[in-house]
């Protein structure tokens, strides 16, 4: 049995790991990020989205990248990174968004 | 508050400039989780930072000599920049895997040519829109760019610099194709230095 958030913590830490990626941001909307802070507290909940639709798991993730590498060549290896991290025998689909490139 | 970006605030998180502009003089402390992770707020207090810099400078020469730097052309700006911040359209990447889906968005792109063109010794961007094929891998775009500049440097020669620097960072992240991009000079500050010992006054 999988438990998005567990899954969802772990793959913050995979999206922050790849070289090129500066910063990581919430896929929820924002009011939904303004919620979660009042309730959980500054460091609470993750920031990959996680959940499954008709058996089929969906990733989301929003970075900020470095300028001094490809934006396209970081997006990529994060989509490589996070489908390697999905457990094995899953159906999933992974979406990368580049929310910032920064200097 | 005046200087707002609409009811929902900067990238609707409910933060207004102003809250923003606290937030950077308070030295981003306590931090505040729902600004530390939109995309949008920070790039309006990078925008801000940025902003800061070249302001700075001129302010230092001497702000009675400096009309235009009133309240309203800052306040202006701003508003243009919190405007321009906000995530748009979704610009699609190659992607080399069939189960992933790749973009940078729009806001980001605004804020590389933004960032590209304050880099610029005495630039400021006041504006920028994108304009054609953005929802295609590989679009045809244009780029047109209004800009604010200290008059240091002759204005052809500062423009010039601006369009290349847009355009090599256009290039190195995105996969669009670049049709032309039109910079404007929408204005021009003149500084003047304090005459130096023996000059003819």
């Amino acid at each position: 049995m999988i438990d998005p958030e567990a899954l969802a913590s772990e793959l913050d830490i995979v999206v922050r790991n790849v070289p090129g990626v500066v910063s990581l941001y919430s896929t929820a909307p924002a009011v939904v990020s303004v919620v979660r802070q009042l309730t959980e507290g500054p460091e609470g909940g993750t920031l990959v989205t996680v959940r499954s639709v008709q058996g089929v798991w969906q990733v989301a993730a929003s970075i900020g990248v470095a300028s001094s590498v490809q934006a396209p060549h970081t997006a990529a290896a994060v989509s490589a990174a996070l489908l390697a991290a999905i457990p094995a025998g899953l159906e999933a689909t992974v979406t990368v968004r580049i929310s910032r490139i920064l200097s | 508050m005046t200087m707002d970006a609409g009811s929902a605030g900067i990238g609707e998180t409910g933060f207004t400039l102003d809250d923003l502009s606290d937030y950077l003089d308070r030295g981003r402390t306590p931090a505040i989780a729902a600004i530390d992770n939109s995309p949008e707020c920070q790039a309006m207090l990078a925008s801000m930072e940025r902003m800061g810099s070249l302001t700075r400078d001129l302010v230092a020469q001497d702000q009675r000599e400096h009309p235009m730097l009133e309240e309203g052309w800052l306040g202006g700006l701003l508003e243009s920049i919190s405007r321009e911040v906000r995530a748009g359209r979704d610009i699609p990447l190659t992607a080399p895997d069939p189960r992933a889906s790749l973009s940078v968005t729009e806001g980001a792109i605004r804020e590389l040519i933004r960032s590209a063109g304050d880099s610029v010794d005495g630039v400021l961007v006041g504006s920028c829109t994108l304009e054609g094929d953005v929802d295609v891998v590989g679009g045809l775009v244009t780029v047109d760019l209004a800009i604010s500049v200290v008059l240091q440097t002759p204005v052809l020669e500062l423009a010039e610099q601006v369009r290349q620097r847009v355009y090599t960072r256009l290039l190195a992240h995105t996969e669009l194709s670049i049709g032309t991009i039109d910079v404007t000079v929408s204005d021009v500050h003149i500084v003047t230095r304090p005459a130096a010992d023996g000059d003819a006054s």
